[in-house]
């Protein structure tokens, strides 16, 4: 990545953060809320492979931590992963609209069951399954919609010059 | 794409292997200097413009309403109308705030606390497990860490930590928060649990204490950490008639709307003398703030 894409990359990752905190969790939605933060991550992951998926995820997880009220470090973890092991599909972005859709689906599920089990291991008494349960599909669902505007958009702004190479 | 992809694997234990790191650490000594350090920071940093994009939202939202369309006669007057709608809601909010402030001013003239009156600009990310806010008064407003924070109905909840100027607040519904209560016109105290959307669970520490549903709750002298006495919480909506039990509880109604909150207070100084139950809502209706907003 060059220096100007690294920047962008911090100042999408910074503007998600607080749009998340300020505007998204105060829309009136019923079961769920979408989560930004981790839209973004999965779409710049997509665009850019597993190494800069896992940076992003990483950095944008430990920024969410340090405004949030639990230990630091458990959405870096979860973000960090979900970044991962999303870059390492192959060429979703050259599939239709759906494969990335669908990885965005399997990374809330899997990012929301993930924190769950970090809150489990730390026994916190935050921990409720019900709310974990009911809110799961329902964020889902919010996170798809807000995917179908933001995997195209990261898509122009990181364009795959080395999609052949491999 | 060329880098090799153990380099990458490397990378990616690395990276986990810190978190997990950080996880540790900042669970291990919860108010620890380098992570409270980093929040801090953090705080200061995106406070202002957390507190920036949140009073951005409001206008937007009032002028989505009043937006305008072509420029014919029928045109004309239905963006007259738009125009107008929008207006008046704004000057809704605006009484709605008005009317928030006004009753938050009742409440800390009721108890003689000191109060400064703020308002949310963010909630914690992760809604629905964690039940925290973020508000526009921070360190330069006199606000510090362990201060109660009230609104118009009653207790929010404490601070818990503040940056230059925003600080971060723990509401009673929690569940790490345990709010120190007693109940009104007796002597009798306990502990308020959060438990998020369901009611607060109340343990008393007599067990021989006569709990009957409709009594009320406010703020008294005990719990991990003090709040300011006598403020009102809520009302007992059921309790537990299971015997053999050493602590008697029962669940405990608030009177904070928790998933509306908008104008709030942070209590800068408490009376120097408990305010008792004065600060209780006059017996009337037993329905808990059936006030529209």
């Amino acid at each position: 990545m060059t220096p100007s894409r690294v920047l962008l990359t911090g100042l999408l990752v910074v503007s998600a953060a607080v749009l998340q905190t300020v505007a998204v969790v105060r829309l009136p939605l019923p079961a769920g809320r979408p989560d930004l933060v981790l839209v973004l991550v999965a779409a710049i992951a997509l665009a850019t492979g597993p190494g800069g998926g896992m940076g992003v995820g990483f950095a944008a997880g430990l920024l969410c931590d340090l405004l949030a009220d639990h230990p630091a470090g458990m959405l870096a973890l979860v973000l960090c992963l979900v970044g991962y092991v999303c870059g390492l599909v192959p060429d979703a972005n050259e599939r239709n609209i759906f494969v990335p859709l669908a990885i965005v689906v399997g990374a809330a599920v899997a990012a929301t069951a993930m924190f769950a089990v970090l809150l489990a291991l730390v026994a916190s008494p935050r921990l409720d399954w019900h709310v974990v349960g009911a809110s799961m599909p329902a964020g889902a669902a919010y996170d798809v919609i807000l995917a179908a505007f933001v995997v195209p958009l990261v898509r122009v702004i990181y364009p795959r010059h080395d999609s052949r190479a491999r | 794409m060329s880098r090799p992809s153990r380099r990458r694997r490397l990378a990616l234990a690395v990276l986990l292997l810190v978190s997990l790191t950080f996880f540790t650490l900042d669970y291990r000594m919860s108010d620890s200097s380098v992570f409270s350090g980093l929040r801090s920071a953090a705080g200061s940093v995106l406070g202002p413009v957390q507190r920036t994009a949140a009073g951005l939202f409001a206008p937007v939202a009032r002028a989505a309403t009043a937006l305008t369309g072509g420029s014919d006669d029928a045109d004309r007057l239905r963006r007259d109308n738009k125009r107008l709608t929008g207006q008046l809601r704004a000057a809704q909010l605006d009484r709605s705030t008005a009317a928030q402030l006004a009753r938050l001013r009742l409440l800390s003239g009721a108890g003689s606390y000191r109060t400064v009156p703020g308002r949310v600009i963010a909630l914690g990310p992760s809604a629905g497990l964690e039940w925290t806010i973020t508000i526009d008064l921070g360190a330069r407003d006199g606000v510090r860490a362990g201060m109660t924070v009230v609104n118009g109905d009653g207790l929010v909840g404490r601070v818990r930590r503040a940056s230059a100027y925003t600080a971060v607040v723990l509401l009673a519904i929690d569940p790490l928060s345990a709010v120190g209560s007693r109940l009104e016109g007796s002597a009798q105290l306990g502990l308020c649990k959060g438990a998020g959307l369901h009611p607060l669970h109340l343990q008393l520490l007599d067990p021989q204490a006569r709990v009957v549903v409709g009594d009320r709750l406010v703020t008294g002298p005990y719990g991990e950490t003090t709040y300011a006495p006598g403020l009102p919480l809520g009302t007992v909506s059921a309790v537990s008639r299971s015997t053999g039990v050493l602590v008697r509880t029962a669940e405990v109604q608030p009177y904070v709307d928790f998933t509306a909150l908008d104008v709030i207070g942070v209590v800068i100084q408490a009376p120097r003398t408990d305010p008792r139950d004065s600060v209780l809502p006059p017996k009337v209706s037993l329905a808990p703030s059936a006030t529209p907003p």
